[in-house]
């Protein structure tokens, strides 16, 4: 089931998380209901995660899949223990940026 | 080919590096004394006589201790998480390329060749220097920058995977670690001996 999720999250369309005229940051507008067409108009800030790359998101959805072990993660991504912990570093800085 | 190069560490775990760097510096140390070479110095090599394969050993210990303590107090104080472990393989592995410069001296040949030209040392006798001494000193200088260079180049891999870090103020500590240890390791080694 997980792995489904992963797959699938791995074929959607990547999520543009900033303006490609002013490079600001994109808000959600707009939200719609494929089935009976319901639109709601607004305007929501896009959730912490979301602003991370398409990289950095999957980085931590496995992270989740190997109950945070890193050492699990290592070795399913073929790469060293501190080569996937300075990863994971790298992300919790960008998430406390995005915080800020 | 160029991660299993220059990067290693970014890839394989620790037990793999640690299994490949401790075979390495018992060939390399074996090397050393059988090819009548002797490490002086994280930085120096030396041509002897009367090595032994136990002094051999020892000397790589000093160097490999060295490199280890120094570089891991500056990773420390660049990154807290550093793991004692990374630093150690990345001692031990990065050594590894300065146990093909031995190699050069198959049969005592540098050695001959140096002693040859101390002979013509003094500034009257310089313009009758052997060249044919000369040529394999100078080769032997060109693939020791190239070692020299290798060598940097997957310590400081190492250290960068290890400490997390990036930028020209941990390029400077790291210099700063590394001829602390080449100094730390010759003043070792000469007391040992």
């Amino acid at each position: 089931m997980l792995y489904q999720i992963f797959k699938l999250l791995h074929q959607m369309k990547k999520l543009p998380v900033n303006c490609p005229s002013c490079e600001n940051p994109l808000v959600v507008s707009q939200l719609s209901c494929s089935e009976c067409e319901t639109v709601i108009s607004g305007n929501y800030s896009l959730p912490v995660l979301l602003q991370l790359s398409k990289d950095d998101q999957d980085f931590i959805f496995e992270f989740i899949l190997t109950s945070g072990s890193l050492k699990k993660m290592a070795a399913k991504m073929e790469k060293s223990y501190p080569t996937v912990r300075n990863k994971l570093d790298d992300i919790l800085e960008k998430i406390n940026s995005l915080k800020n | 080919m160029k991660t299993l190069l220059f990067k290693p560490f970014e890839r394989y775990s620790e037990q793999k590096l640690l299994i490949t760097g401790v075979i390495a510096t018992i060939v390399g140390a074996l090397l050393t004394y059988a090819l009548n070479c002797k490490f002086i110095g994280v930085l120096k090599l030396t041509f002897v006589d009367d090595g032994s394969f136990t002094q051999s050993i020892l000397d790589s210990l000093v160097i490999i201790s060295c490199l280890t303590i120094f570089l891991f107090i500056a990773a420390k104080y660049i990154y807290k998480k550093t793991r004692l472990i990374d630093i150690f393989v990345t001692a031990l592995v990065a050594y590894i390329p300065w146990y093909i410069l031995p190699i050069f001296n198959i049969n005592n040949t540098l050695k001959v060749a140096t002693d040859n030209i101390l002979k013509f040392s003094s500034p009257e006798l310089a313009n009758q220097m052997p060249l044919e001494n000369l040529v394999p000193l100078v080769i032997f200088g060109f693939f020791t920058l190239s070692i020299l260079a290798w060598f940097t180049a997957l310590l400081y891999n190492g250290f960068k995977t290890a400490a997390n870090t990036k930028g020209i103020k941990a390029m400077v500590i790291f210099g700063v670690a590394l001829l602390l240890a080449d100094i730390a390791s010759r003043y070792l080694i000469y007391h040992i001996n």
